[in-house]
């Protein structure tokens, strides 16, 4: 007979102030098998868990209920609590009065409290068919998958490599660096954001423990935690191993249709191109949609100048299939592309720019080698106009989210422009100015107070152009009064939206994402880099828009997981998987086939003595415990652990049964 | 509607990675919804097998709910893909008995979908207690 | 017709192509045949093929499996065996499939013919490896008129009508025992760990046994009408088979049976699937 204590918590007023506690325990008492029965403030805090603990001691209980928060969150600690007092950590259930009952019936206090003594009551007819399982070991390929090259993906590959471990770079580009090496200056320092970046690119590339892949992407995964296997797509380059990086071949490349991806479309690139001039690795690649041989067939001025032979027009896209035990998905954000702003012009005035161009624009490395000019006619600027929350903050364009860091580079390039051309007057529309961060507030003033830039709360709400000059219409809504900026330069503060794609990527790994299309974390406080999927964890901006010092510290957090895997001889598997009764299985294999593990094997088997059957076998260091091959399954001979047919149907009966509390 | 329907049992089946999630969300969000639902968690919408659902009926469930991850998003790749042939086939089937289908829903609630699970819910138990009211 | 067979069987046997063969005989009366297990080519005389010969033999293939066997079936069985190679029950290369061309056959117990007679494709058989007979095919087509009928009923009205239905049952499992997919070793109607199935013969329990069978069959039933024959209250399993079949034409394009090379309905998916109402 089992011997059951039923646990339930308070959690200070979120449970105790809608639900009836003392009466959920006292019902839990009156049912068969419960030998005790009590309600706690915190059950999860140290003396709640040691009440437990006294408990299984005094009544020599064996399983477990606990009456309180979302199993996703406690019942691994109840699990811990129980195997601390000897009892085997799957004979614990949860019922779920916190999230399913307090926090959304508190309009009827009485139904409220006769749902949690139900939830109560379902916990106990489970956990009565509770059966004691023991955990299971896999193996772990000690080697890391790095996808996106950016800031957060160097910082990442690093932190792993340093501490041992082999790891993968792979980015999409022909270089890596990312959004990082298209900034001019970082605030609130304002220090050459190359000269910080380059170094840990340079470092990446000459880590012996760190693999770099360019130009390539991932096209399909499959596998879990410890071993991933992962299909690459190394897109054809046209310049083989033999370069040596000099450059010949794209200064002698006569194609200029291409626009610069590096640069924001401001200029033109060539076929043949290497992004930037700092790129690692420093290997050209040829763009096979502009280069003039590609499409012509007539041309090969690479080949001929190229000294080492390194032109190779006949490369293909080639897959690679490689193992991991751990990913890390760093794969950045896009800029908001704002052509749907009608009040700014839909994107059509060409004096009207996004951040990220300005940020070209005054870079000594960009199109016009650091001069502010404009695009439309390469005039000096005088007066600047910069505007905010473009795509941020805006309810109407699906965007109500806030982009964390316009307010700060809005303020950077502000103070950039009056350092390039003291002459120059910025201008700056915002809603409100947000710079939480170390030194952040500081430095907006210094934007304003020492650089005279002039900061206007309002919206603007038409940009035309006129006679050369862009006429900016808007509202300063602390002065009440409607204003009217002659412009040469209008620079919107574009927000961050998710990769073009993000979410296609995401079903590769079956990741989760929110409405716009970030990765959803494990947990917003309490695993904001891990994911729903076990060994994937996110890094940087493909999570939500953040600034670098955040994607820095985050992606160090993802090392720091990498390495903690990593650094166990084995992985624990949980055991609640699928198991066969062989006697019962009629050798179907409607569960081979809809395992989408593959962790099914049917056999010939010596199932009684003399007679050998067809039946399915489960691989238990395959299953995942999905249970498709349960829901498929009609000889009722596959069963799940821990969610068991006859756990689930005592859990029905019970939630379809009256109430017999006196 | 009105979130107080004494008397009326419905059975929610909720896959552990998407639409208990989604269930707790609601409580983080303190969206309200009527009180007749007991979850049961599953870990996913391809273990839900057909008999449990008539197994509740039988019992004596007024309504039944089963969800899941949104198509492409299950944490095991494809058990919402087979669900979703299950549940059409189940209704037809069920409804052949008499069962009306008023009483037997599904629907596609993700970790993020606090209210949309409050919504489900309001009109599940709307629906049953149609059922219920006027046959 | 009867020579023909008998010569085929006596044929095979002595050549030692199968080990049984699985056919007709006369049974007590003249409006009655049973299953009759020929292993040698002297017996064969007793096989008789008539338009009583209503059973559905292909039953007795998985519990024969180890066996060469030739089968003698009507052309409305021959889906039967194919599902049951489908679902791994019997290798095909054990069994001899022999057509039987058949005019359609009698319901003793109303001496009418049953209904798939009226629209049937297969009097002459379709897939068999050896054919005896000539038979004609009916010009109209296979219909759902009769459970399209039956649906335009409101839940209510069905549900009293399964209830009166169920009422009379009286779990003898007849139903099950001559279903050719009911294989399973251990029917769920009698596991106690868990008990699906109460062990009480009442109207609910009983309709909860048929709807769990049901499900169990779907996608997987050829609507071959063997339970609705030996059904010895009359319960019309037909209007329960045939909407198995005519829902899995309906949501999933499929017919069980008819081609070796489709997945059951329910053991695979289509990512571009309907939604089907899911909210």
């Amino acid at each position: 007979m089992a011997r059951i204590g039923v646990f339930v918590c308070h959690c200070g007023t979120n449970i105790a102030g809608v639900v009836d506690v003392t009466r959920v325990a006292k019902y839990a008492g009156s049912l068969p098998g419960v030998k005790v029965a009590v309600d706690y403030k915190f059950m999860c805090s140290d003396p709640g868990q040691n009440t437990i603990i006294d408990a299984i001691k005094k009544y020599g209980l064996d399983r477990l209920v606990v009456s309180a928060c979302s199993p996703r969150m406690h019942e691994a600690t109840f699990r811990r609590t129980a195997e601390r007092a000897g009892i085997n950590p799957y004979m614990v259930e949860m019922a779920n009065i916190r999230e399913h009952v307090a926090w959304v019936h508190s309009d009827d206090k009485e139904l409220a409290t006769q749902k949690a003594m139900k939830l109560m009551e379902m916990a106990v007819a489970k956990v009565r068919r509770s059966e004691a399982l023991s955990k299971m070991f896999a193996p772990i390929e000690k080697r890391a998958l790095v996808i996106g090259g950016g800031i957060a993906g160097i910082q990442a590959a690093l932190d792993i490599a340093g501490a041992g471990y082999k790891v993968l770079l792979v980015e999409k580009e022909p270089s890596i660096g990312g959004r990082m090496a298209q900034l001019d200056k970082t605030f609130p320092t304002l220090d050459c954001s190359a000269c910080i970046l380059t170094p840990k690119m340079v470092a990446a590339a000459q880590d012996p423990n760190i693999t770099l892949l360019t130009y390539a992407e991932v096209t399909e995964v499959c596998g879990f935690v410890g071993q991933f296997e992962v299909k690459i797509k190394k897109k054809a380059k046209s310049v083989n191993s033999k370069c040596i990086g000099c450059g010949v071949c794209t200064t002698k490349c006569p194609s200029k249709k291409a626009l610069s991806e590096f640069d924001e479309k401001l200029a033109p690139r060539k076929a043949i191109y290497t992004p930037f001039p700092q790129a690692v690795p420093n290997v050209p690649v040829i763009d096979r949609t502009a280069c003039t041989f590609f499409l012509t067939g007539k041309c090969k001025i690479c080949e001929k100048v190229c000294p080492t032979g390194a032109i190779d027009y006949t490369q293909q896209d080639e897959f690679i299939k490689e193992k991991f035990g751990a990913v890390v998905v760093a794969t950045g954000f896009d800029i908001y592309d704002h052509s749907n702003y009608g009040e700014y012009g839909y994107g059509e005035i060409k004096d009207v720019i996004t951040g990220l161009q300005f940020e070209r624009l005054i870079s000594s490395t960009g199109p016009t080698a650091g001069h502010v000019t404009r695009p439309s006619d390469h005039r000096e600027v005088k007066n600047v106009v910069f505007i905010q929350c473009v795509g941020s903050r805006d309810e109407a364009k699906k965007r109500p989210y806030c982009s964390r860091v316009c307010c700060m580079y809005t303020a950077k390039q502000a103070m950039l422009l009056k350092d390039h051309y003291p002459e120059t007057q910025a201008y700056v529309f915002y809603i409100d100015i947000r710079s939480a961060g170390k030194n952040y507030e500081e430095f907006v003033q210094r934007a304003q107070n020492e650089y005279g830039v002039l900061y206007l709360r309002g919206r603007v709400s038409k940009i035309y152009e006129r006679a050369n000059k862009l006429l900016v219409k808007g509202a300063d809504t602390l002065s009440g009064a409607q204003v009217e900026i002659e412009a040469d330069l209008v620079v919107l503060a574009n927000g961050f939206e998710p990769k073009k794609g993000a979410k296609e990527f995401a079903q590769l790994f079956h990741m989760s994402s929110d409405q716009y299309g970030f990765y959803n974390e494990l947990h917003p406080k309490l695993a904001p880099v891990e994911t729903a999927i076990s060994g994937v964890f996110v890094a940087g901006c493909c999570q939500s828009p953040k600034d670098i010092p955040d994607t820095v510290a985050m992606a160090s957090a993802t090392a720091a997981k990498v390495c903690a895997l990593f650094a166990k001889e084995k992985l624990e598997v949980e055991p609640l998987i699928a198991g066969v009764n062989q006697l019962t299985c009629s050798g179907c294999e409607t569960c081979y086939n809809v395992c989408p593990y593959s962790a099914i094997e049917m056999k010939d088997k010596e199932v009684k003595r003399g007679e050998v059957r067809h039946v399915a076998e489960v691989l238990e260091s395959v299953c995942k415990g999905c249970g498709a091959c349960v829901g498929a399954c009609y000889s009722k001979a596959v069963d799940l652990k821990g969610f068991t047919d006859r756990q689930v149907l005592d859990q029905v009966e019970t939630a379809t049964a009256p109430i017999t509390d006196n | 509607m009105d979130n107080k329907v004494p008397q009326l049992n419905i059975v929610g089946f909720l896959c552990n990675w998407c639409s208990y999630a989604g269930a707790d969300m609601t409580g983080l969000g303190r969206n309200t919804y009527p009180s007749n639902i007991k979850v049961i968690r599953i870990p996913c919408t391809g273990r839900m097998d057909p008999m449990m659902i008539i197994e509740a009926f039988h019992n004596g469930a007024d309504g039944v709910l089963v969800s899941g991850c949104h198509p492409g998003d299950c944490h095991y790749t494809e058990g919402n893909y087979y669900w979703r042939r299950r549940y059409p086939h189940l209704k037809s089937l069920l409804e052949h008995f008499g069962i009306d289908k008023r009483r037997f829903h599904a629907s596609w609630v993700s970790a993020s979908e606090g209210k949309k699970f409050a919504e489900v819910v309001k009109k599940v138990t709307a629906e049953v207690k149609d059922w219920r009211d006027n046959g | 017709m009867d020579k023909e067979l008998q010569d085929l069987i006596k044929k095979l046997l002595t050549e030692k192509k199968v080990d049984y063969a699985i056919g007709y005989e006369k049974a007590y009366d003249e409006f009655s045949t049973r299953p009759a297990f020929v292993t040698s080519a002297e017996d064969t005389a007793r096989l008789i093929f008539n338009k009583y010969c209503i059973n559905n033999l292909g039953l007795y293939l998985t519990k024969l499996k180890k066996n060469k066997i030739a089968l003698i079936c009507k052309g409305c069985d021959i889906p039967t065996v194919r599902e049951l190679v489908k679902e791994k029950q019997f290798s095909r290369e054990n069994v001899i499939v022999i057509g039987a061309a058949c005019d359609g056959v009698l319901d003793k117990r109303t001496g009418k013919q049953p209904e798939k007679c009226l629209n049937c494709g297969v009097k002459q058989p379709k897939g068999a490896d050896f054919t005896v007979g000539t038979a004609k095919d009916s010009t109209t087509a296979r219909n759902f008129n009769d459970v399209a009928e039956f649906e335009k009923k409101s839940s209510k009205e069905k549900m009293q009508f399964w209830d009166r239905q169920f009422e009379k049952c009286i779990r003898c499992y007849a139903c099950r025992n001559v279903c050719p997919v009911c294989y399973c070793p251990d029917c769920f109607a009698q596991r106690s760990m868990p008990e699906y199935l109460n062990k009480n013969v009442d109207a609910e329990e009983n309709k909860m046994f048929h709807m769990i069978r049901m499900q169990h069959v779907f996608g997987r039933c050829t609507d071959c009408k063997a339970c609705d024959t030996a059904c010895p209250v009359n319960i019309p399993l037909t209007l329960l088979t045939k909407k198995l079949a005519k829902d899995a034409k309906e949501l999933f394009n499929y017919e069980s049976g008819a081609d070796m090379d489709a997945r059951p309905p329910l053991s695979t998916y289509d990512e571009d699937d309907p939604e089907s109402g899911i909210m």
